[in-house]
């Protein structure tokens, strides 16, 4: 773990801002919604007695990096998303993913302190699943975090297991430390959460609102949090104490509307109202490149999902509403991410901060900067990677450069920089074997 | 007909300190006033202040506030007045629960929006900028001038900056060059041209006056007496304290809102001990120090949990808040700018600051680029709807409508669709179109966008327009100071 992990890690910023989106009679009235759906199916007493033995956190193992925890009122960022296309620079048109590609995405995933988990691209396939657990193999064997896998199906999701097994020593050892997390994708049955669970893997279930048709989005919210409730509530039921949490997966998400967004917001409340972790692809801004808009739209998204005690922001590096990918984005997305979860952090109000002795002892048109108390707190000033602050003589001295160019100076470091502790080849060679093998299968059947 | 102006008005709020920690800030406020004290560098305000008892030294101009003196002076400010428009329809009410936006102030510089080359601003740009500003319905008053005029006597700058702004808006005009009592009389003698006589300007205050003042825990002299002057003809006023933390300020932020909220109260004080029951505001633009560079960072996470702090000690205090908002460090209108807009207006607005200064400047408000200050409105636009939240109730819930259009259905052409489609957000310059068209149509964003409605408003926008004699009588109170002041 380089410094730059180290210092992020000793001080991921805890979401002390909270944005409240509904207030107690609003959060009511939207249970009181998801329960009229429930009780359609009895459901309502047998859901709530069994989401009572939920975990609401856990912490996210990666094969090469420390442990990060996961937990509402602390957001981590999950870069990547089912894209199968990469924009190479600014202005390039689409192309479609290779093998490379998402070694490339998982290696500067890698080098942000920021992302702590990665959701691999996956290069098009007539065969999705197959393409998926390539990409997981990938993940795997490149990177050294969290790897957030998506599932469509049990298969897919035993072959996972079987990975993050080999990967991590031993079944024993993957409880110990699961490197993965399974996603399911919308409508997969109980049996994938169940063996994931008897894994020891962490769980999400999708809710899958559609927030952006003509539908209300809070209605669509409470009708697919039913459905999503009662696949959780199941596993809480056979497998008590396991890793379950909520997630609004990649692939929903239209042109930026902010009612959508407040929708997102007000997810992660109910989901937290049911002692759940709320996952959100809330990053897949529908701009072609790193630009105004793309700025814009995820600065949006990333400010209400950390204030909304959101336990991980997904989506980061994704651009064309979640259809392709770009490494500059992902570097972009990154420094969005650290300059929001920095203003959710708030302030700290106690006598070292109201520092009386220090205004004092500075007095009329003193200043500041020669103090001790000084010293002690500067470095917790927020320092931007990106963020060009030159005088502007020195901007134009230097070619204007902005904030893409150097994201891409940073892209290429990474690049080039010999990639550290790589999986041992026999075992990269047995991930292969099991994607491979998954996928006839998956063809097969 | 569209509204002249769009205030928001947010149903959700973000609160940064907890009552407790308020108090606790206003506690220390209190002890620095009391032990410390304010440098006061102007006669009349040391002999506002001895008179009410405050502790006075002649020879450093300093004054220590009793905390009686500062609690019983702050209760007797209003916490409710309109800033009025020269167009009615242009009134704000300060309220506590409408935000309004503004243009950005004090620009030197013009950015060319084609070639990204800056020229040094003139009397015709800052009367220009007035005219754009009046044209956008987001943008509620104008501030500054958004852009100064350089081209004329700098002892007379502010009342050339007057006189074009006057002759070319009919929103509120808030004043932030204007120092020095002879200055403010004559702003307010053109005020009141307008207005039809100074009992009419206090009973429809078209301007205001804000002035900074001087970290740490210092106010300048001619910037006191303008606003003396702007409390004696009831029109509102305000400082503004810029601390930095790590320089003017501590390092940490509870401490950074301390020396803000000791500035921006005693001159608050100040105003009510002369002239009780004045209107007046808080302000502030609170800040860190890029520790590479030692500078102004131009927007960062610090700045934002500032402002809207600073706004919930306004409102403690049942003082309106004019926060400054967007005024990003990027030197173009791009991905950094709208990082940094984006969040700024958020804080500002989730902590309901009544006045946003503002939209318009890029590089850390010096240069004035016409498209930013379009694009900024747009941000405006997207905050405002979110912080209008959501609405939870039997119709937004549209059970009925679930029930029938149930599984695979389409909700298109629902009645329930119909009554609230109009509700969806619609931009104005954000790109959507299919990948193809924007290819074909030669990858224009946003900025392109946005740079074709300022051209439209700058080549065909027209404002109402004041009398000729009016412009006459402005033009002749600007000759008459710049005989006075600049010997001119």
């Amino acid at each position: 773990m380089n410094q730059e992990m180290e210092e992020l890690g000793g001080r991921r910023p805890r979401q002390v801002m909270r944005l409240e989106l509904l207030d107690e009679r609003q959060l009511g009235e939207l249970r009181a919604a998801v329960f009229t759906r429930l009780a359609a199916h009895g459901a309502v007493n047998w859901v709530e007695h069994s989401l009572g033995s939920a975990r609401s956190g856990w912490t996210l193992a990666g094969r090469s990096v420390a442990d990060t925890p996961f937990v509402g009122g602390q957001v981590v960022l999950a870069a990547g998303g089912l894209a199968t296309a990469v924009r190479d620079t600014a202005g390039a048109a689409p192309r479609p993913i290779t093998e490379a590609d998402i070694d490339a995405f998982c290696r500067v995933a890698d080098a942000l302190p920021e992302v702590a988990m990665v959701e691999p691209p996956c290069a098009p396939d007539d065969d999705a699943e197959a393409a998926r657990l390539a990409a997981v193999g990938r993940a795997l064997t490149v990177g050294g975090k969290h790897v957030m896998a998506v599932c469509g199906s049990l298969q897919e999701t035993t072959a996972v297991i079987e990975m993050a097994t080999a990967v991590a020593g031993g079944g024993d050892e993957l409880k110990r430390r699961p490197l993965a997390t399974v996603a399911l994708m919308p409508g997969v049955g109980v049996s994938a959460a169940s063996a994931a669970a008897a894994a020891g893997l962490p769980c999400l279930v999708a809710v899958a609102p559609s927030f952006f048709g003509a539908q209300d989005p809070f209605a669509a919210l409470a009708e697919s949090f039913a459905v999503a409730l009662g696949v959780a509530a199941a596993l809480q039921y056979s497998h008590p104490g396991a890793r379950v949490g909520v997630a609004l997966p990649p692939g929903r998400r239209g042109p930026l509307d902010a009612a959508a967004l407040a929708a997102v917001a007000a997810a992660a409340q109910l989901t937290a109202s049911f002692g759940l972790p709320f996952v959100a692809t809330a990053l897949a801004t529908q701009a072609a490149g790193p630009d105004w808009l793309a700025s814009a739209e995820n600065t949006y998204a990333a400010l209400v999902c950390s204030t909304a005690g959101i336990a991980g922001i997904a989506g980061a590096g994704l651009l064309d509403g979640g259809a392709s990918v770009s490494l500059h984005e992902l570097v972009m997305d990154a420094e969005i991410f650290s300059y929001c979860a920095s203003t959710a952090a708030g302030i700290p109000v106690d006598e070292e901060t109201i520092a009386l002795e220090t205004i004092e002892h500075v007095g009329i048109a003193g200043n500041a900067l020669g103090e001790r108390h000084t010293r002690r707190h500067m470095r917790d000033v927020w320092r931007p990677r990106l963020f060009d602050r030159t005088p502007y003589e020195a901007w134009e001295r230097e070619g204007r450069r902005q904030s893409y160019e150097l994201a891409d100076d940073r892209v290429q470091q990474i690049l080039e920089t010999p990639a550290a502790d790589p999986l041992p080849a026999d075992t990269a060679a047995e991930l292969s074997k099991i994607a491979i093998r998954a996928g006839r299968s998956s063809r097969d059947a | 007909m569209s509204p002249r102006i769009n205030p928001i008005t947010p149903r959700l709020r973000w609160e940064v300190l907890s009552s407790a920690e308020l108090e606790r800030i206003h506690e220390a406020t209190l002890h620095i006033l009391e032990t410390v004290g304010i440098h006061f560098p102007s006669q009349r305000a040391l002999d506002v202040l001895r008179a009410n008892g405050c502790q006075v030294d002649d020879a450093r101009q300093m004054v220590r506030l009793p905390r009686a003196v500062v609690t019983e002076a702050v209760a007797q400010a209003p916490g409710e007045y309109v800033l009025a428009g020269r167009d009615p329809d242009c009134d704000m009410l300060i309220d506590g629960k409408h935000c309004y936006l503004s243009n950005d102030g004090s620009g030197v510089f013009v950015q060319d929006p084609r070639t990204g080359q800056k020229r040094p601003s003139t009397k015709a740009d800052a009367a220009e900028s007035a005219r754009f500003v009046d044209a956008l319905p987001n943008v509620s008053y104008y501030w500054g001038p958004l852009v100064t005029s350089q081209d004329v006597p700098p002892e007379s700058k502010a009342l050339h900056d007057a006189e074009a702004v006057l002759a070319n808006t009919s929103k509120h005009f808030q004043a932030v060059t204007c120092v020095g009592e002879k200055s403010a009389r004559y702003l307010v003698e053109m005020a009141a041209a307008i207005a039809g006589g100074t009992d009419e300007l206090r009973r429809r205050p078209i301007i205001s006056i804000m002035q900074c003042a001087v970290d740490p825990l210092a106010h300048d002299g001619p910037n006191l007496e303008a606003n003396l002057v702007a409390a004696e003809y009831g029109l509102a006023s305000g400082f503004m304290p810029m601390p930095l933390s790590c320089g003017t300020g501590p390092a940490t932020l509870a401490g950074n809102l301390v020396v803000q909220n000791a500035e921006a109260l005693s001159g608050a004080v100040l105003l009510q001990l002369a002239y009780p029951g004045a209107p007046v505001f808080f302000s502030g633009a609170p800040s860190v120090i890029d520790l590479k560079t030692g500078g102004y960072t131009g927007g960062s996470p610090e700045d934002y949990l500032l402002a809207a702090a600073a706004t919930q000690l306004a409102h403690f205090y049942g003082l309106p808040m004019a926060m400054g908002t967007m005024a990003t460090g990027a030197k173009e209108p791009d991905w950094q700018a709208a990082v940094d807009d984006s969040l700024s207006t958020f804080a500002s607005v989730m902590s309901c600051a009544d006045m946003m200064n503002g939209c318009g400047l890029l590089n850390g408000s010096k240069i004035l680029s016409y498209p930013h200050l379009v694009m900024e409105t747009e941000i405006y636009s997207i905050v405002g709807r979110m912080a209008a939240g959501i609405s939870v109730d039997e119709e937004s819930l549209a059970l009925e409508v679930i029930e029938k259009v149930g599984p695979n259905g389409t909700y298109l052409s629902e009645k329930h669709t119909r009554r609230h489609m109009k509700e969806i957000w619609r931009p104005t310059i954000f790109d959507r179109s299919p990948y193809e068209v924007w290819l074909r149509g030669g990858k224009q964003g946003a900025l392109a966008r946005a740079t074709e409605i300022a051209d439209e408003i700058l080549a065909s926008y027209e404002p109402a327009p004041l009398a000729p004699e009016l412009l006459e009588e402005l033009g002749a109170i600007v000759a008459r100071a710049d005989a006075e002041m600049a010997g001119r």
